[in-house]
C-alpha cells in the first residue's frame, strides 16, 4: 500500500511500538542424508513465523518469514493457519500452506530468505489446502480438503481433490479426482484429502472421509495415485477408523502408518471408537494391506493427535491430546509415545508442559539418527536421538524468533 | 459537530433528571451559554446531536468513530456487521442501548451498529469509561445510549435519497400533538447494492501480479425501519414516553474479500417497545421527589442461509432468536438542600435460542434482579461528590445446567467549579461483565460453552478538567481526561479438544489513555472541533509467551477535526433559509491485527465533506455528502474490504 502524502503530512502519531523483529538471515545448508534442514512453523493461530533448524537442533535462522514480512492489505503475508508439508520438500526450498481462507502455497528460498513463488489454489472457493508433495520433479500435488459448493466456473474447481501445480511457472494444470478411491462409501461422504507421502513412484493421500456438514463420517481411506497419469490407481479402506489426520511412511517406504483421533461430534469429549493407529504394509505393486492396528485402549483411552512418524521400520512416535478442566487449567497432559511394532509395547517419552494441545508435529530422520517434536508449551523443539532403532535421550532446543509464537509444525527440505 | 459536555451554570442534581427529560421533550432550541451533557459532571461523556447524525450516507458507526475512545470495526458496507470498542473494551464489554433497551445479543454480546439507522435518532450519548448506574449493564469501558426522537408539535416530513453503490432511501414521518401529548411515527426504507470496488490480492501478498480489481458481490441489502413514539405529560412534573421500533433487513452475506460468498443470505429482524415514566412525588415542599419507571420488550431474530456452505460456519442454516423483557422502578429525592439520592430495583428475563445447530444446550435463559443506588452531595455550591453502586443477581439456565452469580459495580466521583471557566473532575469505579448465554452454554458445534465462567471485572479511574470561555464572538469549550483501567478474568477461547474451542477466564489487560477534545463556535456561524486520543492497551495475562503485549485492533493514536460554516435562518432572502458546508477528518494510527504484533494494519485517513441548503423557510432541505474523499484504501479487519469514496444526497420536505 503506497503512502499518501496527506498521511505523511499529518502523521504525527507514533507507529506501533514493539515493531516486528527483524527477519532471520538466509542460510545455505548443505544437503545431507536427511536433506538440508528442518523448518519450524510457530503460530498462535492468528499469525505465524517460519524458522530454519538444523538436524542437530541448532536454530539456523529465526523468523525468516512471518506474517508481517509484507504489509497487510486484504490479506496478510502468512495467516495464523499455516502448516508444513508431510514429506520433505524437494528442490531445496521451504514450502508452507496457508490453509483457510487464503488457500495459498508459498515456496521460500532459504538461501535468499525470500519468497520465490505463491500459488493460489482456490480456483474460486476456499479450498482449504492441507498438504503438498512433489508428485513429479516439476509438479506438486496439493490436497484440497473442501469441496466447491458451486463448481464449473473455473478450470479444475471441483475441490476435495488433489490439485496439480506445475513448476516452475506455478500453473494449475490439472486435478486428481479422488472419487475412485471412495467406491463403496455412502454418497454423502466426501474424500476430504489431507496428508500425503510419495513413495515408490506413487503418491499416497489420506482421506478422512467426512460429510459436507461433518456430522457423518465414513471409514478413512488411503488413495493411491499414479503421478504420471494423475489418476487414482488403488485405495485402501481403514475399516472403522475415524478422524484420521496423521500419515507417515517408514524409512524404506515399505510401511505407512495412520493416526486417527476418533470423532469429536461437537462436544468436548470425542468418541474414541474409531481412534487409534493403523499400520499398512506397502506391496511391491504399491498396494496397501493393513498389518497392525492399535486402538485407543492402548493409549489409555486418550485421543490420538494429528501427527506421527516412524522412528525406524518397526517403531513409531505418536502423541495423544490432553484436556482442560472448566477453569482452563490442564486436566490431562499431551503425551509423546513410542510404539514398538514388534511387540506392541508403548513407552511414554514426554509430556506437555503447562497446557495440553501443545505437543505438535513429529518428524524423524532415521538417516540422521534424530526425531523432533514441536513443543509449543516450552517454546522450542525436542530432539530425540535415535539409537538402535529406538528413541533415546531428549534435548530441548528453544526456537526464539523474537515473537514468542509457539512452535507447532515441522517441515523438512 | 460533536457537542462537548461540560457543566451547566448550575450543577444538575440527580433528582432533577425528570425535569431534564421534560426539557428535552419540549425541544427548546437553546443557543449560547450552556450545552446539554449526557450525565453527571464527574464522568466524561460525549453527545452527538441530531444535526451531526442525520446526513445522507452517514451511519451511526461513522458518527461514533469521531468520539474519543471509540474504535469502529466494519466488515464491509453500511449494511454489514459493524461493532465498536470503547477505551479498549471489546464490543461484548460495551453495552449499546436503543431507547433504553440493550441491543447486545446474548450469543456473543456484541451490538451490530449497522442495524440502527440514524434517521430517527435525536441524540447519541457516549459514556466514556463510566456508565449511568441505572443501566442494567455497566460496561467495562462505558456505554452508548441511542435516544430516538420525541414527538414535538405538529409536523410532517418526507424525503428521498440516493448515493453510491446503488444506495436509495425513502422516508417519511409525522408528529402530532401539543405540549401535553404528542405522537410521532416515521418509516424509512433503505436499499443498497453494496457493490463497491476493491483490490483482491488473492491471498498472495508477496505476488502483486495476480491482484485484480473486483466489485463486492452479494453485498446488497434492503432494510425497513419503522418508529412510533408517544409522549404524554403527566401534570407539571411528570412525563411518559413510549417508543416502538421495528427493524427488518434482508441482505447478502459476502464474507471475506478473498473468498466471497455468492449465495449466503441473511435476514435480521428486531422489534422493541420501551416505555419510560417519570412523575413527581411528595408534597409541594418536596418538588424534587421523583418516581421513575421503565419497561421494555425486545425480540430479535437472525437467520443465516448458506446453502453452499460458503461461510465457515459448517451449516446451511442457522436461526438465532433472542427475547428479553424487563422493567425498573426508581425513586429520587433531595432530602437535604445539598444532597440528592436515588435508588431503584430492576429485573429482566432474557432468552437465547440457537437453531438448528449447536450443542445440546441450544436454549438458554437468564433472569436478572438488580438493585442500585446513587447519591450526590454538594457541601459547597461549587463542589459535588457522587457515589453510586449496584448489585445484580444473575441466574442462568439451560437444559442440564444452571448457575447463579452476583455482579457488583460501584463508582465514586467528584467535580468542582471553582471558577466559571474551569471544572476539574475525577472518578474511580469497579465494573463487571457477566458472560453471555452463548459463552456459558455454547454457540455452535465448534464453539462450546463453559458454565463455570465467572464475570470479567476490573477497576477504572479518570481524572480530567473541562475549560470554557465565551465572549461575544467566540464560545469555546475543551476537555482533557487521563484514564486508566484494569481488567481481569477476561474470557478467551482456547482449544478444548480436537475441533472444538471453549471460553475460559484466563485473560487480563491494562489500559492507559488520554482524551483531549475541543470545540468552538465563532461568530455563531463557524463551528470547529478537534479530538486527540491516545490509548495504550496492553495484555497482562499471566503466563503469556508473546513478546508483544500491545492489544490488537487498538490504535494508539486517533485524531479528528471538523469545520463547518452554518448559516441558519438567513434573512431576508427567505427562499434560501439556511445553508451549511463542512468537512470532517479522522486519522487512526497503525495498529496490530494479531497478538504477536506481526501484522500491522496501515493508518487510516478519512476525509468527509458535506453541504446542505434549506429552502422556502426550512420546508425543503437538500443535503449532499462525500465520504472518504481521499479514497483511502483501508480496512478495519483483515480480510474485509471497505468502500472507497462515495457520494450521497437527500432531499427532504417538511411541513410546517
Amino acid at each position: 500500500m503506497k503512502p499518501r502524502p496527506i498521511a505523511l503530512l499529518v502523521s504525527f502519531a507514533v507507529a506501533c511500538d514493539g515493531a516486528a523483529p527483524p527477519p532471520g538471515p538466509g542460510v545455505d545448508v548443505p544437503e545431507g542424508p536427511c536433506g538440508h534442514a528442518l523448518f519450524v512453523v510457530a503460530t498462535d493461530y492468528q499469525s505465524s513465523s517460519v524458522s530454519v533448524v538444523g538436524w542437530g537442533g541448532e536454530v539456523l535462522s529465526a523468523g525468516m518469514i512471518h506474517s508481517g514480512t509484507e504489509q497487510a492489505g486484504l490479506s496478510v503475508a502468512l495467516s495464523g493457519d499455516v502448516v508444513a508439508p508431510t514429506d520433505r520438500v524437494g528442490a531445496g526450498q521451504l514450502l508452507v500452506l496457508d490453509r483457510y481462507p487464503a488457500s495459498v502455497a508459498t515456496l521460500i528460498d532459504p538461501v535468499e530468505a525470500a519468497v520465490t513463488e505463491q500459488v493460489n489454489v482456490q480456483t474460486g472457493f476456499a479450498s482449504n489446502p492441507q498438504d503438498a508433495v512433489f508428485a513429479r520433479p516439476d509438479a506438486l500435488y496439493v490436497s484440497r480438503y473442501e469441496r466447491n459448493p458451486a463448481p464449473g466456473k473455473v478450470a479444475f474447481d471441483a475441490g476435495s481433490d488433489l490439485l496439480v501445480v506445475t513448476l516452475p511457472d506455478a500453473a494449475i494444470t490439472g486435478r486428481v479426482d479422488l472419487g475412485p478411491a471412495m467406491v463403496g462409501a455412502p454418497a454423502e461422504i466426501l474424500p476430504r484429502p489431507g496428508r500425503m507421502v510419495a513413495r515408490g513412484g506413487l503418491v499416497y493421500a489420506l482421506l478422512s472421509a467426512y460429510s459436507a456438514d461433518f456430522k457423518t463420517t465414513g471409514d478413512a481411506r488411503v488413495a493411491i495415485v499414479d503421478p504420471e497419469a494423475d489418476t487414482v490407481v488403488g485405495h485402501a479402506v481403514l475399516a472403522g477408523a475415524r478422524g484420521c489426520s496423521g500419515l507417515a511412511a517408514s524409512p524404506s517406504g515399505a510401511r505407512l502408518a495412520v493416526a486417527c483421533s476418533g470423532t469429536f461430534g461437537g462436544t468436548g469429549t470425542p468418541d474414541l471408537s474409531g481412534a487409534g493407529v493403523v499400520v499398512l504394509d506397502r506391496g511391491v505393486d504399491g498396494s496397501l494391506v493393513e498389518s497392525r492396528r492399535f486402538d485407543a485402549a492402548v493409549f489409555d483411552g486418550e485421543p490420538l493427535s494429528f501427527t506421527l512418524d516412524f522412528v525406524a521400520e518397526d517403531a513409531l512416535l505418536v502423541s495423544t491430546f490432553g484436556a482442560l478442566d472448566d477453569t482452563g487449567a490442564a486436566l490431562r497432559d499431551d503425551r509423546l509415545l513410542e510404539i514398538d511394532l514388534t511387540d506392541g509395547s508403548v513407552r511414554e517419552l514426554l509430556r506437555s508442559a503447562g497446557e495440553p494441545f501443545t505437543l505438535g508435529d513429529i518428524r524423524c530422520g532415521a538417516a540422521c539418527g534424530a526425531c523432533f517434536v514441536a513443543d509449543a508449551g516450552r517454546g522450542g523443539v525436542q530432539r530425540f536421538s535415535v539409537e538402535g532403532g529406538r528413541v533415546g535421550a531428549a534435548t530441548f532446543h528453544a526456537v526464539d524468533d523474537g515473537t514468542g509464537l509457539p512452535p507447532r509444525y515441522l517441515g523438512a527440505y | 459537530m460533536i457537542a462537548l459536555l461540560w457543566g451547566a451554570l448550575s450543577a444538575a442534581g440527580v433528582a432533577r433528571r425528570a425535569h431534564a427529560d421534560e426539557d428535552a421533550a419540549i425541544e427548546v432550541d437553546v443557543r449560547g451559554d450552556a450545552l446539554p451533557r449526557a450525565g453527571e459532571a464527574s464522568i466524561p461523556s460525549t453527545t452527538i446531536e441530531a444535526e451531526d447524525l442525520r446526513w445522507p450516507g452517514r451511519s451511526v458507526a461513522e458518527s461514533l468513530a469521531r468520539v474519543p475512545g471509540v474504535m469502529i470495526a466494519r466488515t464491509g458496507g453500511a449494511s454489514e456487521l459493524t461493532t465498536m470498542t470503547l477505551r479498549g473494551a471489546s464490543s461484548a464489554q460495551t453495552p449499546v442501548y436503543l431507547a433504553g433497551v440493550r441491543l447486545n445479543d446474548e450469543l456473543y454480546r456484541a451490538a451490530d451498529l449497522s442495524t440502527v439507522p440514524s434517521f430517527f435518532l435525536r441524540r447519541v450519548d457516549v459514556y466514556r469509561g463510566h456508565a449511568p448506574v441505572e443501566l442494567d449493564r455497566a460496561g467495562l469501558g462505558g456505554a452508548v445510549l441511542l435516544e430516538p426522537e420525541v414527538p414535538r408539535g405538529t409536523r410532517a416530513m418526507a424525503g428521498v435519497g440516493a448515493g453510491s453503490f446503488g444506495s436509495r432511501s425513502y422516508f417519511g414521518g409525522a408528529s402530532l400533538g401539543s405540549d401535553a401529548v404528542g405522537v410521532a411515527f416515521a418509516v424509512r426504507r433503505d436499499s443498497t447494492d453494496g457493490d463497491f470496488a476493491y483490490v483482491d490480492d488473492r491471498g498472495t501478498r508477496f505476488d502483486e501480479s495476480d491482484d485484480r480489481d473486483v466489485r463486492r458481490r452479494n453485498g446488497d441489502a434492503r432494510a425497513l425501519d419503522a418508529w412510533g413514539a408517544l409522549r404524554v405529560r403527566l401534570g407539571p412534573r411528570g412525563v411518559w414516553n413510549t417508543v416502538v421500533n421495528a427493524f427488518t433487513r434482508r441482505q447478502g452475506v459476502p464474507g471475506l474479500g478473498v473468498v466471497p460468498a455468492d449465495r449466503a443470505r441473511a435476514e435480521s429482524e428486531r422489534a422493541l417497545v420501551g416505555s419510560r415514566l417519570a412523575v413527581g412525588c411528595g408534597g409541594a415542599a418536596s418538588d424534587a421527589c421523583t418516581i421513575s419507571a421503565s419497561t421494555f420488550v425486545k425480540r430479535t431474530r437472525y437467520q443465516l442461509d448458506d446453502p453452499e456452505r460458503e461461510l465457515p460456519f459448517g451449516t446451511t442454516r442457522q436461526v438465532i432468536t433472542t427475547t428479553s423483557t424487563g422493567g425498573q422502578v426508581a425513586w429520587g429525592d433531595t432530602p437535604l438542600s445539598w444532597l440528592d439520592v436515588r435508588a431503584g430495583l430492576g429485573e429482566a428475563i432474557e432468552g437465547l435460542t440457537v437453531d438448528p445447530i449447536g450443542p445440546e444446550q441450544s436454549h438458554a435463559q437468564r433472569l436478572s434482579l438488580r438493585a442500585f443506588a446513587e447519591s450526590a452531595a454538594r457541601p459547597v455550591p461549587w463542589f459535588e461528590l457522587r457515589a453510586a453502586a449496584s448489585l445484580s443477581s444473575e441466574r442462568t439456565e439451560s437444559p442440564g445446567a444452571g448457575d447463579l452469580a452476583l455482579s457488583p459495580a460501584a463508582r465514586l466521583g467528584a467535580s468542582a467549579r471553582p471558577a466559571e471557566w474551569v471544572e476539574p473532575f475525577a472518578a474511580i469505579a469497579y465494573y463487571t461483565r457477566v458472560p453471555s448465554l452463548g459463552e456459558l452454554y455454547g454457540a455452535s458445534a465448534s464453539f462450546l460453552g463453559n458454565p463455570a465462567l465467572t464475570s470479567e471485572a476490573g477497576p477504572s479511574a479518570d481524572v480530567g478538567t473541562r475549560f470554557r470561555a465565551k465572549n461575544a464572538y467566540v464560545d469555546f469549550g475543551a476537555e482533557v481526561v487521563l484514564f486508566g483501567r484494569l481488567a481481569s478474568d477476561l474470557i478467551e477461547y482456547k482449544r478444548s479438544a480436537a475441533g472444538t474451542v471453549r471460553p475460559y477466564n484466563v485473560g487480563s489487560a491494562r489500559f492507559l489513555g488520554l482524551e483531549a477534545l475541543a470545540a468552538a463556535e465563532v461568530v455563531e456561524h463557524l463551528e470547529l472541533d478537534a479530538t486527540v486520543t491516545f490509548n495504550d492497551a496492553r495484555d497482562t495475562t499471566d503466563g503469556r509467551t508473546l513478546v508483544n503485549d500491545r492489544l490488537p485492533f487498538q490504535a494508539p493514536w486517533v485524531a479528528t477535526a471538523g469545520a463547518a460554516l452554518d448559516f441558519d435562518d438567513i434573512q431576508p432572502v427567505e427562499w434560501v433559509s439556511g445553508a451549511r458546508v463542512g468537512v470532517g477528518f479522522l486519522y487512526r494510527s497503525p495498529r496490530f491485527a494479531d497478538p504477536a504484533g506481526l501484522v500491522s494494519l496501515p493508518s487510516q485517513v478519512l476525509l468527509d465533506a458535506d453541504a446542505g441548503v434549506e429552502l422556502a423557510r426550512d420546508m425543503i432541505a437538500v443535503q449532499v455528502r462525500v465520504t472518504n474523499l481521499l479514497d483511502d484504501v483501508t480496512t478495519d479487519l483483515v480480510g474485509y474490504p471497505l468502500p472507497g469514496r462515495g457520494a450521497f444526497a437527500e432531499v427532504t420536505g417538511a411541513w410546517p
